[in-house]
């Protein structure tokens, strides 16, 4: 029997098509602390500051991430890295691997982050991809995908790219 | 998720340093490219659709 193969989109979100309450109910946030964090990345993401991208597993949503370009301070040898500002899985898909994804929701997601700045390095140079964590329970999920903890710091991470 | 929320309740936009000391500098410099995972995502993700228009813009 024929089986149906799942269709995943990556859908990129401009400041103006976003509106927040409807937004707000494509997702369960499992905890009020979730909807903080989601509400404040929605307004850096309507003033532009950062770029929603929503993952859509045959038109349901699974989460989305927030990127932003950054630009290092270093005298001599600026560089440019993208920053996962954001990184938010539905209550649902939280725990178990999604079967269409092969994996979990998240690490599809860091997937996706690493192939969107393989693309952007085509046309702009980027050296690495740079994460913080929100707790010290996700590290593993960074780790996992290769990411490295940045020397004297808690818990930065970056994934180098060239 | 990734991401900080300050005291205040905003989300750091970055608290990735802008200026890295010498050793970070060097940490950075000598990591090698993992094109082992780079390959491998590049099959996890061949499938995906990339839109730009929104479902949900008005």
């Amino acid at each position: 029997m024929h089986r149906k193969t799942s269709e995943i989109r990556i859908v990129g979100l401009n400041a103006s098509d976003i509106h927040p309450s409807v937004f707000s109910k494509k997702y369960q946030f499992g905890s009020k602390e979730n909807k903080t964090y989601f509400d404040e990345i929605i307004k850096q993401a309507q003033k532009n500051q950062t770029k929603l991208h929503l993952l859509e597993l045959d038109d349901k949503n699974i989460g989305f991430i927030a990127l932003s370009m950054q630009c290092s301070n270093q005298k001599k040898s600026k560089k440019k890295y993208l920053n996962i500002d954001y990184l938010f899985v539905d209550d649902q898909y939280r725990k178990e691997s999604v079967e269409a994804l092969q994996q979990k929701a998240s690490e599809y997601l860091i997937d996706i982050v690493i192939r969107i700045a393989l693309e952007i390095k085509n046309f702009v140079p980027i050296a690495y991809i740079a994460a913080e964590p929100a707790h010290k329970d996700l590290e593993p999920l960074y780790t996992s995908k290769q990411f490295i903890k940045l020397e004297s710091t808690k818990h930065i991470f970056f994934f180098k790219l060239d | 998720m990734s991401a900080k929320i300050a005291k205040h309740g905003k989300i750091k936009q970055s608290s990735f340093p802008r200026k890295l000391t010498p050793v970070q500098k060097k940490q950075i410099e000598d990591a090698p490219v993992n094109t082992d995972l780079i390959e491998k995502v590049m099959q996890t993700t061949k499938n995906v659709i990339f839109v730009k228009q929104s479902a949900f813009a008005s």
